[in-house]
C-alpha cells in the first residue's frame, strides 16, 4: 500500500502545556483513520495541525507524498475539510455553499455548475440545494458541509467530529453513509472521534490517544482485541482489569466461560448481581478465589440469555468462570 | 546515509525526549500578508488615536506654565488648591448621588416592564429612551424653565394657581447648583440604567422563584434572596455606568451648575478660560482615575458573571396582580410625565416669544438670528460630522472587532489591540478633546532622552472637521467595538479556517458571509454613532474652531450669552433630528433584520 501521510514526531505546545507529544504514524492512500481518544487529549490539535490551522513546534514534520508541507499555509495544502459545526454559510443556500470555493479556481460557470451538482448527487441532496442551512435537518447540513468539502476533489479529507452535533439515529445512518462515500471515491480521510464505538465500525486504522501521546495503533481488531496499554484496553470497550502476582491482566466481559462444572483452569465465583441487556445478562461476580483481586471489586462478564435460563443463574448462584488464555492481555 | 528530508517509517524515526518551544513559521501568500499589514496598521491606527496624544497629556501636566518639565508639582498644587479639591469633593458626591437615584429608579421601572402586567408597556419603554436623543444641556435647559426662578412651577404656572386657589403654590428647588445637576444627571443616566438592569431582570431563572414557592418563601424573602442576587450584577453595572458618565459629564454642569464647580467644568476653565492647559491637563488625568477604577471593577465583575443562566433556565411567569399593576402603572406614568414634560418645556421655550412675559407663539428663534450662535450653520455642520463619524466608524470599529475576532495570526498584537480598543470605555471625552489639543496642534515632537525631533505629520487636521470625527470615532469605539464583537462572536468561528481550506481569502469570506450576517449590529453601530456624535459636547469642545462649531457647541455659547430660549430650541431641533433618523432606520432596515433573523435560526 502506498502510503500518502506522514506524521512525524509532531509537538505542540500551548505555554507550558503540552498538547501533542512527539506524534507518529502514517496513513495510507484511500485509507480512513481515526484518531480516538478522550477530550483534551490532543486529537484534535493533531488534525488542526494537519490542516495548517495550528503551527506545531520545531522538529514537527508533516509528509504530503514525501513532500515537506508543515510551512505551508492551509490554503495551499489542498485537503477538504468538515467541523462539528458543519460551518455552512448560512446566507447562502446549499448550493452557493458548495460553489463557493470553486468559484476561486477560475473555472467556467458550466463546469462549476456542473461540479456542484456531481457534489449534490454524491450526497443525495438534488432536491434541497435552494435551501438555506437553517431549513436543512442536521444531518441534511452535515451532507452538504461534506459535498462542499468534496466539490474540490481534494487529496485528502479531515473530519472534525462531524457526526457529534447529530441525534443516534441519523448518527448510525450517517457512518454507514460517509464510509460509503470515502470507499467509493477512494480518499484518504482522517477524522477525529472520541466515540470508541464509531472509530470501531468505520476506520480501517485506529489511532489511539490519550495526555497528547499516541498510545496506539492499528486495525479495530487489534486495538480490540490486543490493546497495548490498560487504557486503550479500558477506553475501547468495557474489560476487566485483575491482579495476579504482581502483574496486571485484562479480559474483556464476553471473553469469560461460564460452565456449572469446574476444570482445572477454572475459577470459583459467587453471583452478585445481573443486569438484563436483552440478548444477554451482565454478571457482576465476586470471585472466592484469593490469588485474583480485581481493580473494581467485582467480575463483569457477558453471558447469553439462554445459559443463563439453562444454569439457572441468579443472585448468589455458584459459578465457574474460565478465562481463556489466548484472549488474556498482561500489563508488566 | 539518512537526509533530512528522507522518510523514514515511523517506527524508525528516534524518539526524541526534548521540546523545543519554537514554532514553526508558515510561509505566506499574497492573502495573508494583506491580513496580517491589516492588524498592523490597526495597532498603528489605535496608537495614533489613543496612546500618542495620552502620553502627550500625561507629559503636558508634568510641565509648568513655561513649558518646563516639574514632575509632579502640578498635582501638588492641585491638592493645595482648596476650590479644586472641593470640587473634587463635589464631582464624587455629584457621582454617587446620581448613580444611586438612577439604579433605584430605573430598577422599579425595568421591574414594572419586566415582570407586570401593566398598560402601555411599548410607550413607557420608549420614553424611558427619549433621553439618550438629547444633550445633556438639555435637560438642564428644560429644569431651567421648570424649576428655575421664572420657572413654570417655581412661580405656580406664572401665577395662574394665585388666581385660581388663592396661593402661588410655587416650588423652589433651589435649582442651580448640585439639586439641578443631579436632577439632569438622573434624567441622562437613566436610560443607560434601565437598559442594562431590563436585560439583567429578563434573563433570571424562573426555576429559582418555583424552588423558593417550594420552600414557603413569602414575597420579601423572594425579592431579596432571589431577585436581587439574580441581577445583583447588573445593579452594580449599572451603577457603575451611571456614576461614571455624570462624573465625566460637562452639560448640564455647564448649564445648570452655575457656582458649584465639578472636575469637567474645571477643566474647561482652566484650558478655555485661564489658558492654564498645564492645570487643565492635571484634572484631565485626575478626571481619569475614578473613571479607571470603576471600569477595571466591573470588567471584573462581568468575568465572575457567566454561567447564571443557561439554556434550560425557565422564563419568568407573571402571577396575576391587580393593586401590583396599578401601582407599578402610577409609577411609570410619573416617570415618563416626568420626560415628557421636559420636553414640553423645550418644545413651548423654542416656540415662546419671551418666557415668561409673552406667550404668544413665534418662529423666531428656530432661526438663531442676532444671537451667539452662527444661525443655522452649526446645526449642518453637526449632521455632516455625524454623518460622516457614522459612516467612517462603522467600517472602522467593525473591520477592527473582526481582525481582532477572527483571525489566526498574530496573537499578541491583536490581544494588545483589544486592550487599546477597549480602552477608551475609561476615558472622558473632554480627556479626548484635551489630549487631541495637545498631540495634533504641536508641529514638533521630541523624543525624551534622545533628542530626536520629528515633525508632527498630523498637525494639519488640527482645526479641521476630521479632527473632531476623530475625536468622535475614538470617544465611542469601545461601546460599538463590544457590540461588533458580540456579533461576530455568534458567528461560527469555522468558517475563516473553511475558507481557507478552500482557498478563498479572507476579505471574500468577510465581504459575502461575515458582513451580511452582521448587518443588524453594523447598523446598529452606525446609528449610534450617528445620534451620539449629535448630542455630543465633551470630547468636541476643545476642538472646534469658528469655522467648525457644533450644534451642541452652539447651544452652551447661547446659554453662556444668555441666549435660553435659542438655546432651546436647537436642543429641540437635535432631538427631533435623532428621532427621526432612528424612525426611519426602523422602517428602513425592518427587512433586513427579518432576513438577518432567519439566517442566524439553527
Amino acid at each position: 500500500m502506498e502510503e500518502l501521510l506522514y506524521i512525524q514526531n509532531v509537538t505542540k505546545t500551548f505555554g507550558k502545556f503540552v498538547a501533542l507529544d512527539h506524534v507518529n504514524f502514517s496513513v495510507n492512500k484511500k485509507e480512513f483513520v481515526c484518531l480516538l481518544g478522550p477530550s483534551g487529549c490532543g486529537k484534535t490539535t493533531l488534525l488542526r495541525i494537519i490542516a495548517g490551522l495550528e503551527e506545531p513546534n520545531v522538529g514537527s514534520k508533516i509528509l504530503l507524498e514525501g513532500k515537506d508541507i508543515t510551512p505551508l499555509p492551509p490554503s495551499k495544502r489542498n485537503f477538504g475539510i468538515v467541523f462539528q459545526s458543519y460551518a455552512l454559510f448560512p446566507n447562502l443556500t446549499a448550493y452557493h455553499n458548495i460553489a463557493y470555493g470553486l468559484k476561486n479556481k477560475k473555472l467556467s460557470k458550466k463546469a462549476i455548475d456542473e461540479k456542484v451538482r456531481e457534489a449534490l448527487s454524491l450526497v443525495h441532496l438534488e432536491h434541497v440545494k435552494d435551501r438555506y442551512p437553517a431549513q436543512l435537518s442536521g444531518g441534511q447540513q452535515q451532507r452538504i458541509a461534506l459535498a462542499r468539502a468534496l466539490a474540490l476533489s481534494p487529496t485528502f479529507l479531515l473530519l472534525d467530529e462531524p457526526l457529534s452535533a447529530l441525534d443516534a439515529k441519523v448518527r448510525l445512518k450517517l457512518r454507514i453513509e460517509i464510509r460509503k462515500l470515502q470507499e467509493k471515491l477512494g480518499i484518504t480521510t482522517i477524522m477525529v472521534t472520541h466515540d470508541q464505538e464509531e472509530a470501531l465500525t468505520m476506520a480501517d486504522k485506529i489511532v489511539v490517544m490519550n495526555n497528547a501521546k499516541m498510545e496506539q495503533i492499528g486495525t479495530p481488531q487489534e486495538v480490540y482485541e490486543h490493546p497495548k496499554t490498560p487504557f486503550v484496553a479500558d477506553f475501547i470497550g468495557t474489560v476487566n482489569m485483575l491482579g495476579q502476582e504482581g502483574s496486571t491482566i485484562a479480559i474483556r466481559p464476553e471473553h469469560i466461560h461460564i460452565m456449572d462444572t469446574q476444570t482445572k483452569n477454572s475459577i470459583k465465583t459467587k453471583v452478585k448481581a445481573l443486569e438484563f441487556r436483552g440478548a444477554f445478562y451482565r454478571l457482576f461476580l465476586e470471585i472466592m478465589d484469593q490469588s485474583y483481586q480485581v481493580s473494581d471489586g467485582l467480575l463483569a462478564v457477558d453471558v447469553p440469555a439462554s445459559i443463563v435460563k439453562k444454569l439457572d443463574i441468579d443472585k448468589e448462584s455458584v459459578l465457574n468462570a474460565e478465562l481463556p488464555q489466548n484472549h488474556l492481555v498482561t500489563y508488566a | 546515509m539518512l537526509t533530512e528530508e528522507t522518510v523514514l517509517k515511523p517506527s524508525e524515526v528516534t524518539v526524541q525526549n526534548t521540546i523545543d518551544k519554537r514554532k514553526i513559521r508558515q510561509k505566506t501568500g499574497k492573502a495573508e500578508w494583506f491580513h496580517k499589514s491589516l492588524i498592523l496598521l490597526m495597532l498603528l491606527g489605535l496608537i495614533i488615536g489613543i496612546v500618542l496624544p495620552l502620553i502627550q497629556l500625561f507629559l503636558e501636566a508634568l510641565k509648568d506654565k513655561n513649558g518646563e518639565y516639574v514632575g509632579f508639582v502640578n498635582f501638588v498644587n492641585y491638592f493645595k488648591t482648596e476650590s479644586l479639591v472641593q470640587s473634587m469633593y463635589n464631582t464624587l458626591y455629584i457621582s454617587i448621588l446620581t448613580g444611586v437615584i438612577s439604579v433605584v429608579l430605573a430598577f422599579f421601572y425595568a421591574y414594572a416592564l419586566a415582570r407586570t402586567q401593566i398598560r402601555w408597556k411599548g410607550l413607557f419603554k420608549y420614553v424611558a429612551f427619549l433621553p439618550l436623543f438629547a444633550p445633556t444641556m438639555m435637560h438642564g435647559i428644560a429644569l431651567i424653565y421648570l424649576f428655575g426662578n421664572k420657572g413654570a412651577i417655581t412661580t405656580g404656572f406664572f401665577g395662574l394657581f394665585e388666581k385660581i386657589f388663592g396661593s402661588t403654590m410655587g416650588i423652589d428647588i433651589h435649582l442651580y447648583g448640585p439639586v439641578g445637576i443631579v436632577i439632569s444627571e438622573v434624567i441622562y443616566t437613566f436610560p443607560q440604567a434601565f437598559l442594562i438592569l431590563m436585560v439583567a431582570i429578563s434573563v433570571t431563572d424562573y426555576r429559582l422563584y418555583e424552588a423558593a414557592e417550594t420552600l414557603g418563601s413569602g414575597k420579601m424573602k423572594k425579592f431579596f434572596t432571589v431577585t436581587i442576587p439574580s441581577i445583583k450584577y447588573g445593579l452594580v453595572s449599572a451603577f457603575f455606568v451611571a456614576f461614571i458618565l455624570s462624573f465625566t459629564d460637562f452639560g448640564a454642569p455647564k448649564v445648570v451648575g452655575a457656582q458649584y464647580n465639578v472636575l469637567a467644568t474645571d477643566i474647561y476653565k482652566q484650558v478655555v478660560g485661564q489658558q492654564n492647559l498645564s492645570m487643565g491637563s492635571t484634572v484631565g488625568i485626575i478626571l481619569i482615575i475614578p473613571a479607571l477604577v470603576a471600569f477595571f471593577a466591573d470588567r471584573m465583575m462581568q468575568r465572575k458573571q457567566s454561567t447564571s443562566f443557561s439554556s434550560k433556565s425557565v422564563s419568568y411567569k407573571i402571577v396575576k396582580n391587580p393593586w401590583r399593576d396599578k401601582a407599578y402603572f402610577v409609577y411609570c406614568l410619573l416617570i415618563s410625565l416626568g420626560v415628557l414634560s421636559l420636553i414640553g418645556a423645550i418644545i413651548a421655550a423654542s416656540l415662546v416669544k419671551v418666557w415668561p412675559y409673552n406667550f404668544s407663539l413665534t418662529l423666531e428663534h428656530l432661526t438663531f438670528k442676532n444671537v451667539a450662535g452662527n444661525g443655522l450653520e452649526p446645526y449642518f455642520n453637526s449632521l455632516y460630522v455625524s454623518f460622516i463619524t457614522a459612516i467612517l466608524g462603522t467600517i472602522i470599529i467593525f473591520f477592527g472587532a473582526y481582525l481582532i475576532e477572527k483571525t489566526r495570526f498574530m496573537k499578541i498584537t491583536r490581544q494588545l489591540s483589544y486592550f487599546l480598543s477597549i480602552l477608551p470605555l475609561a476615558l472622558p471625552g473632554l480627556v479626548i478633546g484635551l489630549a487631541y489639543i495637545f498631540f495634533f496642534n504641536k508641529p514638533v515632537f521630541e523624543v525624551p532622552f534622545i533628542g530626536v525631533y520629528i515633525t508632527n505629520p498630523f498637525q494639519s487636521l488640527y482645526g479641521t472637521f476630521m479632527i473632531i470625527i476623530l475625536a468622535n470615532i475614538i470617544h465611542f469605539y469601545s461601546v460599538n467595538l463590544i457590540t461588533a464583537t458580540t456579533a461576530l462572536k455568534k458567528l461560527d468561528k469555522e468558517f475563516e479556517p473553511v475558507s481557507e481550506s478552500m482557498n478563498i481569502p479572507f476579505y471574500k469570506t468577510f465581504c459575502n458571509v461575515t458582513v451580511p450576517m452582521s448587518l443588524p449590529a453594523i447598523l446598529e453601530i452606525g446609528i449610534y454613532l450617528f445620534v451620539n456624535s449629535m448630542t455630543t459636547i465633551s470630547a468636541v469642545i476643545f476642538l472646534y474652531t469658528a469655522d467648525t462649531k457644533l450644534a451642541s457647541i452652539s447651544i452652551v455659547n447661547m446659554t453662556d450669552a444668555g441666549d435660553t430660549a435659542p438655546a432651546a430650541a436647537m436642543s429641540l431641533i437635535i432631538v427631533l433630528t435623532n428621532i427621526l433618523v432612528r424612525v426611519v432606520y426602523e422602517f428602513a432596515t425592518k427587512k433586513i433584520r427579518n432576513r438577518a433573523q432567519a439566517w442566524q435560526q439553527r
